[in-house]
């Protein structure tokens, strides 16, 4: 066997997402003698919240060897088709962004490029009549074996809406039959050796707890900052002054949606999510515009039912550090980067990223190629995810409350702009390498917010039209008729 | 609805100029997805220009154009006296004696997850002998002179391996000539002598011929081969030369009569100040001596190839001129540069028919109208410029991973810099054994490992999951694996016979079987 001076991994966060970290990390070394330590910090209190699993957590979930069907019975769990956005646009129309993709190619051409012809020669086109996500949510109902079928063709993709306590348990359970051992503590301290690699954490009770490769999942950073002391930091509150979030927990609709809502206010916007016995409403906002009290009263009147007293508030500021890996320390999830939740959710991240250093586990505790190219594929990763969500407040056209008029002024990212441009152009996209978000996505998001390219391609018109009518028809009935 | 009122400002002509792989190819595809009361398709091309006929040797990736203009494979394969190719030999690359495969399939299976190479060098360095290529089904067979179509069912080891063609390109170029034709293209003999611009925006509005006539267009494809006509001559996009990282500039070619069996795949032997081609076809055996003029006279590299050619040669050698390099934009104003004029790199990895249809496949991708959008043109460019790129930094593997110290050639090649995404690459692969690429390159994991490991280019360590399962149960797995394989490629007849009954060319040995 190759040497290795890996033989201890320490991971240290709090909740589901570093209890899925500590499962990933167990399942994936069973039987090769090396040890995982989780360090479980007590989470800052607050209510009980609700989880997004972006995309459905089967490939996380089905590397880790859980079997989905049970773990859905004993959360709760509610499938999620898309998201409503509200007060977003001027003409006061709803938004729905649903998963999955519209229609199919036919004859090398993307479908929206026929409803973009379609909408040219007949008049206005409600583009998600072609989406089996959207026709899901409408009806308010999940059929898994037609989801199963739809998945397969690529029409579905779905989210997850899971309580975080519930998860939390399932992991620290599965994490406990692996021989995961938790220690419910945080780290105090830390100490490196002469090279600069930390060595071990000394916790609370003075214990110290020696490890060779250090995985950092916690808010506050309490590992990676030991070794990342020259770290940048790529501030993105230029793009969106968000700074503040308050959550609520409230009870369940009696029906619960089947999408998360989204709507817009003056000073940011407010965001809900619910499984089958608990909803969490969040507010998300610029705390230069209102302060907390406000910004609870507001979310409490929103979300029907919410206990303004169990409040909780969070601060943060957006943004990524430019690296992840340092020496042998990495930085996942909240210790990467922080950014709002809207399209993006927190654990989403975590759970990709999760997955990328599976496949890139050294050796060595100094691996610098592993090191840089993880971070390469993160950082394209998170920037993606920041474009596909600043997207929105892109093509907005809200005009009340300073918070959305800024957005009219703003410089978008260089690679959003571009992606803007193209698609606007001639409706075209080109996806990049290790990216979150697919071209479904991003063309539901650009047309749903109603940016229809200038012209379609050519080669729309280069199809038996007769036919082509005849087959969107028909799949916009079948999807209509199904479920 | 503002495009409502809009007239769609349709290409209405697509002005192919070169006849050739690249202009019926185009051609052809274009036929497919235009319709011709809409956009008409008109090809120039002059009986009186020789076409270079690139690349004999073809890559898996031809499936997709084939099916795409929806060829029948095996009448196009009679058609063009094509044999199967399960892989590229080569020979001599890292140090002289050394051979490996680099084949049109996996090594081995995945075991938890973990890519076989892992298992594999870990075994080798515990003093395993196995060869890398014993758990490669495409491998056994070629070496066995063995060749069937690749299974559907993916429970079957005959399901893990592909294949492309061995075929004469101009042959094919008349192939495809007839497919356009039959779709409505019309063919125009011709030489172009001159092009006219559109005073205005500097497009190009016309070519006029020798015989006076003069051909209009809204798209112009040049595919006039090395002579860039339009692109270059006409609108002066420079060249960018990639001669320092491939200095190979000239190529001479010979056929010979077919030795009595026909191998499978195609071979590369490295040779003094360069290397030579072997692709065997239905009728004769296509070779070549691809060389660097700085090293090696025209004669002497004429000489080393007809000495090298197993059986008499069938004509005299042709000698070529190229710079490894590319057009600096291949789509400029409303021209589009596919083929030789758009770039060139040398056949190594047959990746020349590949090019060509990845600038039309990309180009159907943002087929443009009469405004031709800017963006959809930066777009084009940017891609088509990376998949070159990357074809490019996979064949210059081949002449830096190595350790040949015989000859000013190869300790160039040796002590050369790199471009920095190759240097990344390697340095990756030595540190960890893992290999960067992204799923929409051209080379993926099992490409890179392949010529990686078989110029040893050899990781300082294994995926760390590896030590998740006990050695004897890998040691089992791995000799399961070789067994099942060697019987597999055991079980397919040879590719003599699979030729004869599948696409065997009139006149030829195969059709008299």
């Amino acid at each position: 066997m190759m040497t290795s001076d890996v033989r201890e991994i320490v991971i240290t966060g709090t909740g589901a997402a570093a209890s899925a970290v500590a499962v990933a990390m167990a399942v994936s070394l069973q039987g090769s003698g090396i040890g995982v330590t989780l360090l479980l910090s007590p989470s800052p209190g607050g209510p009980r919240s609700v989880d997004v699993f972006r995309g459905g957590p089967h490939g996380f979930h089905t590397s880790l060897g859980i079997e989905e069907a049970a773990f859905f019975r004993q959360s709760n769990a509610v499938h999620g088709m898309g998201t409503r956005y509200r007060g977003l646009s001027e003409s006061g129309e709803d938004v729905f962004v649903p998963l999955g993709s519209h229609g199919m190619t036919l004859r090398l051409v993307d479908f929206h490029h026929y409803v973009a012809k379609l909408r040219a020669e007949d008049g206005a086109q409600d583009f998600n009549a072609w989406s089996a996500a959207a026709a899901a949510a409408r009806k308010g109902r999940f059929d898994p074996a037609q989801a199963n079928i739809e998945r397969a063709l690529r029409l579905l993709e779905y989210d997850v809406y899971v309580d975080h306590d519930t998860y939390l348990d399932t992991m620290l359970t599965h994490a406990t039959s692996l021989g995961v051992k938790v220690v419910r503590q945080s780290p105090v301290t830390a100490e490196l050796n002469a090279a600069g690699m930390l060595e071990s954490v000394t916790l609370a009770d003075d214990n110290t707890l020696h490890g060779d490769f250090f995985l950092d999942c916690s808010e506050d950073r309490s590992l990676i900052s030991h070794v990342a002391i020259d770290d940048e930091f790529h501030d993105w509150s230029s793009w969106l002054a968000a700074d503040r979030m308050v959550s609520l927990p409230a009870p369940p609709p009696a029906t619960p949606d089947l999408f998360a809502s989204i709507e817009a206010n003056d000073a940011g916007w407010l965001l809900r999510s619910s499984t089958r016995g608990l909803a969490t409403g969040s507010f998300v906002y610029d705390s230069s515009e209102i302060d907390d009290k406000e910004a609870v009263g507001r979310l409490a009147t929103w979300l029907p039912g919410a206990a303004p007293d169990d409040a909780h508030v969070a601060q943060f500021r957006p943004g990524r550090y430019a690296r992840h890996w340092y020496r042998n320390c990495v930085a996942i999830g909240p210790a990467a980067a922080a950014l709002a939740p809207m399209e993006v959710s927190p654990l989403q991240l975590t759970h990709s990223a999760i997955l990328r250093l599976l496949a890139m586990l050294p050796r060595h505790k100094d691996s610098p190629m592993l090191a840089e190219e993880f971070n390469r594929m993160t950082n394209v990763e998170i920037d993606g995810a920041r474009d596909y969500q600043l997207l929105r407040p892109a093509l907005a056209d809200r005009q009340a409350g300073q918070f959305w008029q800024q957005t009219r002024e703003t410089q978008w990212p260089d690679s959003l702009q571009q992606r803007i441009d193209l698609f606007r152009s001639r409706g075209r996209f080109t996806p990049r390498d290790h990216e979150f978000f697919s071209k479904s996505n991003w063309v539901s998001s650009f047309i749903n917010f109603g940016l229809w390219p200038a012209s379609y391609d050519p080669l729309a018109d280069m199809i038996d039209e007769k036919r082509m009518r005849a087959d969107l028809v028909r799949f916009r009935k079948t999807l209509q008729a199904g479920n | 609805m503002q495009q409502q009122a809009q007239v769609r400002q349709h290409i209405r002509r697509v002005v192919v100029v070169g006849g050739g792989t690249a202009g019926w190819m185009t051609a052809a595809a274009l036929s497919t997805v235009l319709r011709k009361d809409i956009c008409e398709i008109e090809l120039v091309e002059s009986d009186a220009i020789g076409i270079v006929g690139v690349g004999e040797a073809t890559i898996p990736a031809i499936h997709d154009f084939n099916r795409k203009i929806g060829l029948n494979e095996p009448d196009f394969m009679r058609h063009t006296n094509a044999t199967f190719k399960l892989g590229i030999e080569f020979v001599d690359w890292a140090k002289k004696g050394d051979a490996y495969m680099h084949p049109f399939g996996h090594h081995g299976f995945d075991i938890n997850g973990v890519s076989f190479h892992h298992y594999w060098l870990d075994q080798n360095r515990r003093g395993s002998t196995s060869q890398l290529g014993e758990y490669c089904v495409p491998f056994v067979a070629a070496k066995a002179g063995r060749f069937a179509l690749p299974l559907s069912d993916p429970r079957s080891v005959l399901s893990t391996y592909s294949y492309a063609f061995h075929f004469d390109a101009s042959l094919y170029a008349q192939y495809l000539r007839r497919v356009a034709e039959r779709r409505g293209v019309t063919r125009t003999e011709g030489r172009v002598i001159d092009v006219e611009l559109d005073g205005e925006n500097g497009y190009i509005s016309s070519v006029k011929l020798e015989n006076g006539r003069t051909i209009a267009g809204d798209l112009f494809i040049d595919c006039s081969g090395f002579r860039a006509l339009l692109i270059g001559d006409t609108l002066g996009v420079g060249y960018e030369s990639w001669q320092h990282w491939l200095p190979c500039d000239r190529a001479v070619a010979v056929q010979s009569r077919n030795p009595d069996m026909l191998d499978p795949y195609t071979r590369a032997t490295a040779l003094n100040a360069g290397w030579q081609w072997r692709i065997p076809l239905q009728h004769r055996t296509g070779n070549g001596h691809v060389y660097c003029s700085q090293y090696v006279s025209d004669d002497e590299a004429r000489a080393v190839l007809l000495d090298n050619i197993e059986r008499e040669a069938l004509a005299e050698p042709r000698v070529l001129r190229f710079v490894a390099g590319r057009r600096r934009q291949m789509w400029e104003k409303n021209c589009v540069a596919i083929g030789l004029s758009g770039g060139f790199l040398e056949p190594l990895e047959s990746t020349s028919i590949y090019l060509i249809q990845a600038a039309i496949m990309k180009l159907i991708e943002r087929f443009p109208d009469r405004e031709f959008s800017a963006v959809d043109r930066d777009d084009y460019n940017a891609q088509i410029g990376l998949a070159f790129e990357q074809v490019r930094d996979f064949i210059i593997l081949h002449y830096k991973a190595t350790s040949r110290d015989d000859s000013d050639f190869w300790r160039y090649c040796r002590d050369m810099a790199v471009p920095d995404e190759l240097d990344y690459r390697m340095r990756s692969f030595r540190e960890s054994g893992r290999v960067i690429y992204s799923k929409r390159e051209l080379f993926v994991e099992t490409n890179w490992i392949s010529v990686f490991l078989g110029q040893h280019v050899i990781p300082e360590c294994t995926d760390l999951r590896v030590d998740c399962t006990p050695d004897d149960k890998i040691n089992a797995q791995m000799r399961q694996m070789h067994e099942v394989i060697r019987r597999a490629a055991a079980s397919m007849p040879s590719h003599e016979d699979t030729i004869s009954r599948y696409c065997a060319a009139d006149g030829t040995m195969f059709a008299a079987k």
